[in-house]
């Protein structure tokens, strides 16, 4: 019985789009789930997120960033990076994202696909001053 | 001759009296021979304004027929302003960040400014201050 026992839990992955001057940081969320044998199945290490601008283009070993699985079972594992992208003269642009598993020596297959557009906003310059006050020292 | 001279002197202690009234007439005034506090409240970043990098303060008198600006610049919502020199003035604040300047705040308006704790505009009037010390030996 034990032999089919899995733990499932999900790996969550965040991506965080900056840009500081026109305060529009966006926050995207990309999720998946991972199926673990427990516990005479390869032992995982962590898992591999790869970010493309191309629909699936990826390159093994070349990933975006990495989670490591430390061995406790919990319902998400997180990581987070972050996307800089140009505001003037920026147009929407697709980005794509898969995850693999690796061990010590060996990686998963590529998982399925997901895709996110992000849109860029025009910097702002900042509003007027108000109640300006004057007080004596 | 000498009457004229008279009429002459009284008619332009009449103008320079009429000035300092239509100065006075829709603006507080503070006269201080003392640096003063000058604070403002932060503009609201919202959707159409980016945050604050700093604020630059204009402080500008036309009170002779030359027009002095001196330019200031900081970090916090306020500045501690040191006599310029002895004049009339009014104080401009305006926010600043890497995309651009926003518009200007005038002490001299009594939408942006607050004058005894209540909206209204006001001017500085800095003094000559007396002379110090003395003695007789």
């Amino acid at each position: 019985m034990k032999k089919f026992l899995f733990i499932t839990f999900i790996c969550a992955c965040f991506l965080s789009i900056a840009s500081f001057v026109s305060g529009a940081d966006k926050t995207v969320r990309v999720t998946w789930s991972q199926v673990i044998p427990d516990p005479t199945g390869a032992v995982i290490i962590g898992w591999n997120v790869y970010r493309s601008e191309t629909p699936g283009v990826y390159t093994k070993g070349t990933y975006w960033v990495r989670a490591v699985y430390d061995n406790v079972v919990r319902p998400e594992y997180s990581v987070s990076n972050t996307i800089t992208q140009p505001a003037v003269g920026g147009v929407p642009k697709p980005y794509y994202f898969v995850v693999t598993a690796y061990t010590s020596n060996t990686e998963s297959d590529f998982s399925s696909e997901v895709s996110t557009t992000i849109q860029p906003e025009s910097p702002k310059v900042p509003g007027k001053p108000t109640n300006i006050m004057v007080e004596q020292q | 001759m000498r009457l004229q001279a008279v009429y002459k002197s009284k008619f332009s202690s009449f103008l320079v009296s009429m000035a300092f009234i239509f100065l006075l007439w829709d603006s507080g005034l503070v006269v201080t021979t003392d640096p003063v506090k000058i604070s403002w409240t932060a503009p609201v970043v919202d959707a159409d304004h980016g945050p604050v990098l700093a604020y630059e303060v204009k402080v500008v008198t036309a009170a002779k027929s030359t027009v002095r600006t001196y330019m200031y610049t900081t970090i916090n919502s306020y500045i501690i302003l040191n006599r310029p020199s002895v004049d009339f003035f009014e104080v401009e604040v305006r926010a600043v960040n890497p995309t651009g300047a926003g518009e200007w705040a005038k002490s001299i308006s009594s939408s942006d400014a607050v004058f005894n704790g209540q909206p209204g505009a006001w001017r500085l009037y800095f003094m000559l201050p007396a002379p110090s010390g003395g003695g007789i030996e």
